[in-house]
């Protein structure tokens, strides 16, 4: 019967005979939108293209044209940008902290923060912790210049979604917990050094050696007494011959063995007794 | 929130560093005032005066030690062998564990003279003159005479399957017994052989001669944890499929055991009364001196 389905499942499909040949080099992938309706000359407020401060240029451009400021560049809110900036740029200069300072003390930090390897999609500028879910990015800034004199340009933060887990036997599912982490931008670039091969290797046979072993303890019955091979057998003992002494007469066995010992121990300490007394 | 320093530790230990084109290097060249210069406990405590660790001067030395590190595996590590080899005496099944000193030099003595052990027979120690007769019961003589017990680890199979190889092997000659499970095709068949491989090899290590070995018992029982699952049947019934394991267990005798049962049968027929096929005894019925009919 499977083979009839198989037979059936290619009956419809007809491959083409003849694709079309294009060179690779040809094709546009991204290819310009259409121009549509006549080609207008740039606005003067298009030609800024590369400045901190686009308002304040957009609006001497065209005070030198002498055309009308649009009401959108003609703002002081950039006055508040620069003002930072200066700020900030003052205290590269004399090592000052690059923010306002909070006014709570901490002495002895209790978070928890891990520097993370990078994603694909993060520069050498940027750093990845995982910070407690309590923790704001102006706590991460203050943190990492205080402890450790890191500069925080900017940091962005991502509060990851939080999984469902269901267990074998529970009758609903529950989600587990969230982790909060912030990427950081940073004056210079850092790179994580690569994992040496050895290291990787041998952490990986550790892991299988501890499975291995957790395994064993799992164990049921007469498996139990399977010592695992593990860490180069570490575990293994040697196997001795045992005779056949059943169980009920192994107990009546030690007890007799037990009370022979006493006696004999006893007959052995009377005759050095006697012997110590010259009876 | 945020975290400071306190003020002291600042003022002292922070100084910003210029590179040659003004500007402030944050990161890298910023070094941590805390592990270097002060200590964060201020007064009560002082930092240790040669923090940095020094540099051997004398390379040669250091290499050396690096070169030959102690490779410590488990199989030339003599202490853990040791220690292993304590802990498997300890688990042993050994008759010197269960049995007095006197009474298994005794049994030693009499199978010196005998072969075998022969029960009821007075034997004399060399060492004290004393004389003895020896006379043991049947489970003591079982335990003394020299035994391998074989176990099994956990094998998926059943009772029911096991029963019908032990049966088929029970009473063999070990060597025997394996050449006739090998070629049987059966899964526990595979299973008994192993077993009685590693009981041949168990005893050469007591020193038994391995190719007078026989079988006397073997049998298997349940393993425990059997796991159960449905069987859906129709009609909206259902019954119940079990996943057995069970454990396989044999003891292996010597030609002694053989020979004293030879023996203890020989003197149980000598003991016999001879067979009388005709009933000597008084008829228990009253004997009439005529006929009934």
């Amino acid at each position: 019967m499977s083979s009839f389905w198989n037979a059936i499942r290619f009956a419809h499909f007809k491959p083409l005979k003849n694709y079309p040949k294009i060179n690779v080099n040809d094709v546009t992938l991204d290819r310009p939108a259409l121009q549509k309706g006549p080609i207008r000359r740039k606005l003067i407020s298009q030609e800024v293209t590369d400045s901190l401060f686009p308002a304040t240029e957009i609006t001497r451009l065209y005070k030198e044209a002498g055309k009308p400021i649009p009401r959108k560049f003609n703002t002081k809110s950039e006055l508040i940008s620069r003002r930072n900036f200066e700020f900030q740029q003052e205290a590269f200069r004399t090592g000052d902290a690059h923010f306002r300072l909070g006014e709570k003390n901490v002495y002895f930090p209790k978070a928890r923060i891990v520097l993370l390897r990078p994603n694909a999609k993060h520069t050498p500028y940027q750093a990845k912790f995982l910070v407690p879910r309590n923790f704001n990015r102006l706590d991460l800034r203050d943190y990492l210049f205080h402890v450790y004199g890191l500069r925080a340009l900017n940091v962005t933060v991502q509060l990851l979604h939080t999984k469902w887990t269901r267990n074998r036997h529970d009758y609903a599912r529950f989600r587990g917990p969230q982790f909060k982490k912030m990427t950081i931008d940073m004056e210079e670039p850092f790179i994580w050094p690569e994992v040496p091969k050895e290291l990787a290797e041998e952490a990986q046979t550790v892991r299988d050696n501890q499975i291995k072993v957790i395994e064993h303890n799992f164990k049921k019955g007469s498996d139990k007494k399977n010592k695992p091979k593990a860490f180069d057998g570490l575990y293994v003992r040697p196997k001795l011959a045992d005779n056949f002494v059943p169980r009920s007469t192994r107990d009546k066995g030690a007890k007799e063995l037990e009370n022979f010992n006493r006696k004999s121990e006893e007959v052995e300490n009377k005759k050095v007794l006697s012997q110590f007394l010259n009876l | 929130m945020m975290w400071k320093l306190p003020s002291r530790v600042i003022s002292n230990s922070i100084k910003p560093t210029f590179l040659s084109n003004g500007v402030w290097k944050s990161f890298h060249s910023y070094s941590f005032p805390l592990l270097n210069d002060t200590s964060i406990f201020g007064d009560l405590t002082k930092a240790p005066q040669n923090s940095t660790p020094q540099v051997q001067e004398n390379s040669s030395v250091s290499q050396e030690n690096e070169t030959s590190p102690a490779s410590t595996l488990p199989k030339d590590d003599e202490e853990l062998k040791k220690y292993h080899l304590e802990a498997a005496e300890r688990d042993q099944i050994a008759i010197e564990k269960f049995v007095t000193p006197l009474k298994r030099k005794l049994f030693d003595l009499n199978v010196a003279t005998n072969g075998f052990y022969k029960n009821n027979q007075v034997v004399k120690d060399p060492e004290t003159n004393k004389v003895y007769k020896l006379s043991l019961s049947n489970r003591e003589i079982e335990i003394l005479e020299p035994s391998i017990y074989l176990q099994s680890l956990r094998i998926k199979s059943s009772v029911k399957k096991a029963t019908v190889v032990n049966r088929f092997v029970r009473g063999y000659n070990v060597k025997t017994a394996i050449t006739q499970l090998h070629f049987n095709q059966k899964k526990m068949a595979t299973e008994l052989e192993k077993l009685l491989k590693e009981g041949l090899e168990l005893a050469r290590s007591k020193g038994y001669d391995d190719n007078k070995l026989y079988i006397q018992e073997v049998w298997s029982g349940s393993d425990g944890d059997t796991m159960r699952r449905p069987d859906v049947k129709g009609r909206g019934r259902v019954g119940v499929l079990h996943h057995r394991h069970i454990h396989v267990k044999a003891i292996l005798k010597t030609e002694q055991t053989l020979n004293r049962l030879k023996w203890e049968k020989e003197q149980k027929e000598l003991n016999s009364k001879p067979k009388m096929i005709l009933n000597n005894e008084p008829l228990n019925f009253r004997v009439k001196s005529f006929y009934k009919w």
